[in-house]
């Protein structure tokens, strides 16, 4: 039968809609294609009546004869041509490719040229031709073969005989498409099961016998340019002997150790004598002697801080340490040679720790190694006696301040250090009366920590710079420390009388030693509770000394005039400000510029300290006649300021509050230190333990180690390491570039890896870490959620949800909106609300956030019902997730809505509610919140009904409810409580939550009584922990450690049955914390200890986040981050008091001089 | 009267010496490497470049000897001062340090016209260093020459005799504001430093040349070959370019057809392909015809006429960067299977 189709498309649609049935078309057929674009197929088959009648319907015909010479097909489909592609070919690097080398000839060229560019994936078979036999082919299979070689068969290049080389890439199981082309129906043609096909362009198809192919090494053999030779090993006998000498090396090193021969004694009595106290005092001596040589004094440097000091001694050898043997010292000037390994180097010269050795240069670069026992060292300055001169008439004052108070110096007679004597005393202290500075005797009495009477000015008042015009920068330097002491003895609060009559005199000190910013913030920290103009024209005298605080309007507007003045030019500008504005009669030029003024001291308000800041505003707002809403405009940027950073130790309080307690730099370098090795140990620890979990096979491999690496970042970035966070982050960035980009975790890990990148950045830039992530972020979150909507397992919805859990629980990374993780899953009752309220917190005009907040909230009120007529209507659930969810915004619309906002959330802590989930930690969250805003806009009277409000939801609530309110609620609260100055509430509070957890009873009683519920337990202890954290706070160490010890008792035990991973995570995360609140390196201590011995099954990977990070350890971590890159660790406990006590009196001036502009109106 | 200037030259002419004046480039070419280390390479594109009189770009750190390569070349060639001109450019450099000032005289009478004697404008061997530093203004004076080797004089076009052109460069810039003038550079060759493999030569040839500088010596001035012999082979292989002839099965052949066997063409196009595809080098229309061109110059010079695969090592100078230069420099040879 020979059947006539019109074209080449009807055919295809007969193969394809199955009119023919595949039986049919499966068959040997001859084919003939009309020029005139019909096919025509002769074919034995037997076509069903059914297949004649579709094909009828397709306008296939039936012919009586062939038009020409016919081809035979080996099936229908090869009638169908393969069709090129319009890319052009790019095969993959692991991708198979068949060459077809039209001769054996050719075989040689190919793999040699492959070989050379790299690829030896290459095996080869040889295909002889049916009909010709000499016609012997070879088959050359490569996988990923080199551009280069493709080329051969893309540009269709003859080899040899001519014919072209052909590459054929598997397009379908064993059918084999010419590089370049596809076939159709390459998917339906089906080989028989020894053969495979290679379609060449348009419709050549070859079968082959399937058969292996044979290695190319097989057939290669390597040349070696020479015979190998092999080499036999010898013992050597003798070890070679190598001098070792001294040889020039850096002449400008630095000794630390001089040896002093010969007349030693006389010239270190020189020495002595020429010398300052605070040289003798970094040296230690030794006198020693040996057989045959004469005596040697040793001086060396102790310790090793600072630089070693300039020790000016005749004929002396310097030495300075081995770099690498503290106790082996070389000549200044010199190196060994040659170079060895430090263990050689000790293992040679100074074996012993306890031996002090040098070498000593006997010339030509030899040398003697000498030593003298460490213990042999003793600290020069106990062996120097200084005594007054009795008779000495008192020095000038200027001139004392540059000469010692003690003139005379004394070795005893037979000129070797004497004993110190323990009953008479050594080098006279600071505080002993006959060898203080005058100035200090006079000013002790002056000041010295007395009290100024009612009446009585203070002392500021009396100390006039211009009194004291004689000090050196050094001696200033010396007064600034000695008043520094001063004001930290004072017992009392930062703004206690005695400290606050110090504060002009540590400024003139800061004037005089050059330091204009603590200058200044001294002067603003005297003159803040009270204005005075002459403490403002000191302070001027300071700013601009070559006019002597005067302030002449060129000068004036000169700095008007600077379009982005730099921090402190700004400040100079504030101080002329503040000494104009209290000037009984301000100049006339002035107040024509007082709106130039204003503007210029509010575009650069951030580069001021807020006190600074605040006063220039007030002052200018009096003299502009009560300009409100100026200063009002004002206090609204310093509380958001306030709100948002708080205080900024290093622009806001004086170096040495922020440095009280331990030396800061120190501190800060000590828990950077600590950071890294802390970060290694919780690496490793978050790693090893995220593996496992519940569905082992789901979480091999999630990156869990990585996301601690990016918190490490984020906190090392908080330290100031901005390089090693940079350097944390880069790493972790490979990583999830690694992951697939279509898998869920590589999905997943890119955005949460853009999110923590974004606050790793901000801290490194010193900018706020909290607020809204970048908007595109939120964008991409949401199309993770349109893509994932009507499709079942979407790759796409669920790393939408781990990456909303992860900004749920990360405090790192989003506090504000917190997309809902289960909104995909659930039917969401506060879906809507939820929206709406997410465009609410968009709005940025103040009066129009407010006004939707309050129209949210009364139209979510409980409809009036006729029956209960004059009761309380009650917070409805809905009302209860606006609160909590607005009252965060409220602080953007100014204290008078905050106040409106806070005053609804007593009623709703009171209330329960029963569609709102994890009711306890929204209560307590709301509370927190309430407190802060409550204090930040001072209304104390709020705090109170808060306070009470959390008393009566205390004793009501179910134990294990309880504990996780008190979680909540403590640690933050009493911070915010402590910032405010709320130092009453913050006793109660601590009470009332000592009293809720512990009831009258001790810790081992509350185990106790949860004896048969440990999990109750836990969060008990986790809440005494969040107690023990303000108690740390206040640095009452004694009492927290109780607590602290039973919490790392019960993370050190074996993980029991009845506790779950989420109870312990708890305890850790609250452990964690809690240490932070104390002493820095009693924290760190703490930390790695945990770390170190927490049993492995403690915290589990049990969330469902589980294939893309452990939420668990992640949480720990994440709490040992905060806790590294907090306040308390980076400024000490001290420093830490000093700035929340600041604040606490700048948030009183500043509501206390609106209070009064608004009284005046 | 006989005819001194090569551009008058007839094809049977230049036909007649074609080989004499190929053997003394050649014996130029390797003559003069005696006078540097490991410089061979880079005098050889020297004299491939200037045959072709496509400019050339010398690419490498200060003290890799590009300014002395010049300057022995046109010695070598026995320039006068008149035909040589060289400048190094920098950001302030003016058109008047380039191109002759203004002539105040001719101004006066309303002329804006200038004093080109001396300046680039009359050179035929031109020399540039840090050509990238210059400023825009430079940058298109320099466009215009080497496009179209014209010169305007009071807005009307004047012919430039500037036939040979070097430019050196430490650095070679991203900014695309450059790309025109880089892309008018077919081949860039990096100077590298020798003191690594060559300590020794490098000393003993660097005190020499300080000897011959201090005696003011110039042995590399030797007179092998002059700036017309460069002049005649342009022509005559120009010449030969254009030339169509038919072969005895009466196909016409062209010098493609002639002097490039499909195999080495076939190659040639193989390798093209492969760098732009993998090394993502970027090869203009303009540049490929040009670079027909080298090579065949390439051939003439070192093996008298047909394109061998040695000839396209002039591939290897394709970079457009640096890191391209380095990386073709491995490629190249790697592909050819040296």
């Amino acid at each position: 039968m020979i059947l006539c189709f019109p074209d080449l498309d009807t055919l295809r649609l007969a193969v394809t809609s199955a009119a023919v049935p595949p039986e049919v078309t499966a068959t040997a057929a001859d084919v003939v294609l009309a020029d005139d674009g019909r096919v025509f197929i002769d074919t034995s088959a037997k076509l069903p009546k059914k297949a004649a009648g579709e094909l009828a319907k397709l306008s296939v015909t039936q012919s009586k004869s062939l038009p020409g010479k016919p081809q035979r097909v080996s099936c229908w489909i090869q009638v169908v041509p393969a069709q090129k592609n319009p890319a052009p070919p790019q095969p993959t690097p692991q991708q198979a490719v068949l060459f077809e080398l039209p001769s054996a000839k050719d075989l040689p060229g190919m793999v040699a040229e492959m070989l050379r560019l790299g690829n030896d994936r290459q095996s080869f078979r040889w295909v002889a031709s049916a009909a010709d036999a000499a016609d012997r082919r070879v088959l050359l299979r490569v996988i990923g073969p080199p551009y280069y070689t493709l080329l051969r068969a893309i540009d269709a290049i003859t080899a040899g005989k001519g014919e072209p080389v052909r590459a054929y890439t598997e397009q379908a199981p064993r059918v084999w498409v010419e590089l370049g082309y596809s076939h159709p129906f390459a998917d339906r043609v089906a080989p028989p099961a020894d053969q495979m096909l290679l379609v060449r362009h348009p419709r050549e198809w070859a079968f082959l016998p399937e058969q292996p192919y044979q290695d190319v090494y097989d057939i290669l053999k390597f040349d070696l340019p020479s015979p190998p030779v092999g080499w036999r090993a010898i013992d050597q006998q003798s070890k070679l002997a190598v001098p070792l000498s001294l040889v020039p090396g850096n002449a400008a090193d630095t000794p630390e150790l001089w040896v002093l021969r010969g007349d030693a004694l006389d010239r270190l009595d020189e020495f002595v004598r020429e010398s300052d106290d605070r040289t003798t005092q970094r040296l230690r001596f030794a006198v020693a002697d040996a057989p045959n040589t004469d005596g040697v004094v040793v001086l060396k440097v102790s310790g090793t801080r600072g630089s070693p000091p300039t020790v000016p001694l005749a004929n002396a050898t310097g030495y300075r340490p081995h770099p690498s043997l503290p106790h082996l010292f070389i000549p200044v000037g010199t190196r060994l040679h040659p170079q060895l390994r430090r263990d050689a180097v000790r293992q040679l010269l100074a074996d012993d720790p306890d031996l002090v050795v040098w070498l000593h240069p006997t010339g030509g670069g030899k040398f003697v190694p000498e030593s003298v026992p460490d213990s042999a060292f003793h600290p020069l300055e106990d062996w120097v006696d200084y005594v007054i001169e009795s008779a000495h008439a008192p020095l000038k004052e200027w001139v004392e301040a540059v000469k010692f108070d003690f003139a005379h110096f004394v070795c005893g007679d037979d000129r070797q250090p004497k004993p110190k004597d323990p009953g008479k005393g050594s080098k006279p202290k600071g505080g002993d009366g006959d060898s203080r500075p005058l100035t200090q005797e006079k000013e002790a009495g002056k000041g010295g920590g007395r009290k100024a009477g009612p009446g009585e000015q203070p002392a500021a008042e009396r100390f006039e710079a211009a009194a004291e015009p004689a000090r050196k920068p050094n001696e200033w330097k010396v007064r600034r420390e000695e008043l520094q002491k001063r004001f930290l003895a004072v017992d009392g609060p930062l703004d206690h009388p005695d400290r606050v009559a110090l504060w002009p005199q540590l400024a003139a000190a800061n004037a005089g030693a050059g330091d204009l910013h603590e200058a200044a913030l001294c002067w603003v920290n005297a003159v803040w509770e009270q204005s005075d103009v002459d403490a403002f024209r000191q302070w001027c005298r300071t700013e601009f000394p070559d006019t002597g605080g005067e302030i002449s309007e060129a000068e004036f507007g000169k700095h008007l005039k600077q379009p982005d003045p730099p921090r402190g030019e700004v400040r100079r500008f504030a101080a002329a400000v503040c000494l104009l504005t209290t000037q009984p009669n301000p100049p006339r030029w002035f107040l024509a510029k007082l709106t130039d003024v204003q503007k210029l001291i509010e575009a650069n308000e951030p580069k001021l300290p807020v006190r600074i800041a605040w006063l220039t505003a007030s002052r200018l707002g009096a003299v502009s006649g009560a300009d409100v809403l100026g200063l009002a405009r004002m206090r609204d940027r310093l509380l958001q300021r306030l709100l948002e950073r708080g205080l900024n130790p290093e622009l806001d309080l004086p170096f040495f509050l922020r440095t009280a307690g331990l030396n800061d730099s120190e501190r800060v370098r000590h828990v950077r230190d600590e950071a890294h090795a802390l970060h290694k140990l919780v690496r490793a620890w978050a790693e090893a333990g995220a593996k496992g979990g519940t569905v082992p096979t789901q979480t091999e491999g999630n990156p869990t180690g990585t996301y601690a690496d990016l918190l490490f970042a984020y906190g090392l970035a908080k330290l100031g390491e901005t390089q090693a966070a940079a350097k944390l982050a880069d790493a972790a960035s490979v990583v999830f570039n690694r992951l697939p980009a279509e898998s869920k975790p590589g999905i997943a890990g890119r955005l949460l890896y853009r999110a923590f990148r974004h606050r790793v950045d901000q801290a490194a830039n010193g900018q706020p870490t909290t607020g809204r992530l970048p908007d595109q972020l939120y964008a991409e979150l949401g199309e993770y959620d349109r893509k994932s909507q009507g499709v079942s397992n979407s790759p796409f919805g669920e790393a939408h949800y781990a990456v909303s859990r992860m900004l749920e629980q990360s405090h790192v990374l989003d506090l504000y909106e917190r997309p809902d993780p289960y909104k995909k899953f659930t039917v969401d009752y506060e879906g809507e609300l939820q929206k709406r309220l997410v465009n609410v917190s968009k709005i940025t005009d103040p009066v129009r956030l407010a006004n939707e907040i309050r129209n949210e909230y009364r139209a979510h009120a409980r409809k009036a019902d006729p029956k209960e007529r004059g009761k309380p209507s009650g917070v409805t659930d809905d009302q209860f997730i606006i609160l909590w969810y607005c009252l965060p915004l409220s602080a953007r619309c100014g204290g008078e809505f905050a106040a409106e906002m806070i005053r609804l959330v007593p009623a709703a802590l009171r209330q329960s509610y029963q569609k709102v989930a994890d009711v306890p930690k929204k209560q307590g969250q709301l509370l927190e919140r309430g407190l802060f805003l409550a204090g930040h806009f001072d209304h104390r009277d709020l705090v109170v009904s808060l306070m009470d409000a959390f008393g009566e939801v205390l004793a009501g609530a179910p134990a294990d409810r309880k504990f996780e309110l008190v979680n909540v609620v403590a640690g933050q609260s009493l911070r915010s409580l402590r910032k405010l100055g709320l130092h009453d509430q913050i006793d109660r509070l601590l009470q009332k939550l000592l009293v809720t957890v512990l009831g009258v009873g001790t810790l081992a009683d509350l185990k106790a009584a949860h004896a048969s519920r440990p999990d109750v337990w836990l969060k008990a202890l986790a809440s005494a922990l969040s107690v023990a954290g303000g108690w740390l706070m206040f640095g009452l160490t004694d009492k927290a450690t109780p607590i602290l010890d039973a919490a790392r008792a019960e993370l050190f035990a074996p993980p029991g049955s009845k506790t779950l991973m989420q109870d312990n995570t708890r305890l850790a995360v609250a452990y964690a914390t809690t240490v932070g609140q104390g002493d820095a390196e009693a924290g760190v201590k703490r930390l790695k200890d945990l770390f170190g011995k927490m049993p492995a099954g403690k915290i589990t990977n049990g969330y469902t986040t589980a294939p893309y990070y452990s939420r668990s350890h992640l949480n720990v971590v994440e709490a040992v981050v905060l806790t590294l890159a907090s306040d308390d660790f980076a400024l000490g406990a001290a420093g830490r008091r000093w700035l929340e006590d600041d604040e606490f009196l700048v948030r009183r001036r500043i509501h206390r001089d609106m209070r009064a502009q608004l009284t005046e109106l | 009267m006989p005819k001194t200037s090569p551009d008058e030259l007839s094809l049977a002419e230049l036909q007649a010496e074609a080989e004499d004046v190929r053997k003394r480039i050649n014996k130029l070419r390797t003559s003069l490497g005696r006078f540097f280390v490991n410089k061979q390479e880079i005098i050889d594109l020297m004299c491939v470049a200037a045959v072709a009189q496509e400019p050339l770009l010398l690419v490498g750190l200060p003290g890799t000897a590009k300014s002395d390569l010049v300057l022995k070349f046109k010695d070598a060639l026995g320039l006068g001062e008149g035909d040589y001109f060289e400048y190094m450019l920098t950001r302030f450099t003016e058109p008047s340090e380039i191109i002759g000032a203004i002539d105040i005289r001719e101004l006066r009478e309303g002329k804006y016209l200038r004093r080109k004697e001396g300046k680039l404008p009359t050179a035929r061997l031109v020399f540039l260093d840090e050509i990238f530093k210059s400023n825009s203004a430079i940058l298109n004076i320099l466009l215009t020459i080497i496009n179209e080797k014209k010169f305007y004089q009071e807005g009307k076009p004047e012919p430039v005799p500037l036939r040979v052109m070097f430019a050196a460069t430490n650095e070679i810039p991203e900014q695309g504001e450059l790309a025109a003038l880089k892309d008018r550079f077919v081949l860039k060759v990096m100077s590298r430093p020798v003191q690594d493999d060559h300590f020794t030569e490098l000393i003993d040839a660097g005190l020499r040349g300080e000897a011959y500088k201090g005696l003011n010596q110039k042995p590399w001035a030797e007179g092998h070959a002059s700036l017309d012999d460069l002049l005649k082979a342009n022509r005559y292989l120009t010449f030969l370019f254009a030339a169509r002839k038919t072969d005895t099965t009466g196909d016409e052949q062209n010098d493609r057809t002639r002097f490039f066997p499909d195999d080495v063409f076939r190659e040639y196009q193989r390798l093209v392909k492969t760098l732009i595809r993998e090394d993502k080098i970027f090869i203009s229309d303009r540049k490929l015809v040009k670079l027909y061109k080298l090579l065949r110059v390439r051939a003439w010079l070192f093996s008298g006429g047909t394109v061998s695969r040695d000839d396209l090592r002039l591939l290897a100078y394709l970079g457009e960067s640096i890191a391209e230069i380095d990386r073709l420099r491995e490629k190249v040879p790697q592909l050819l299977g040296d």
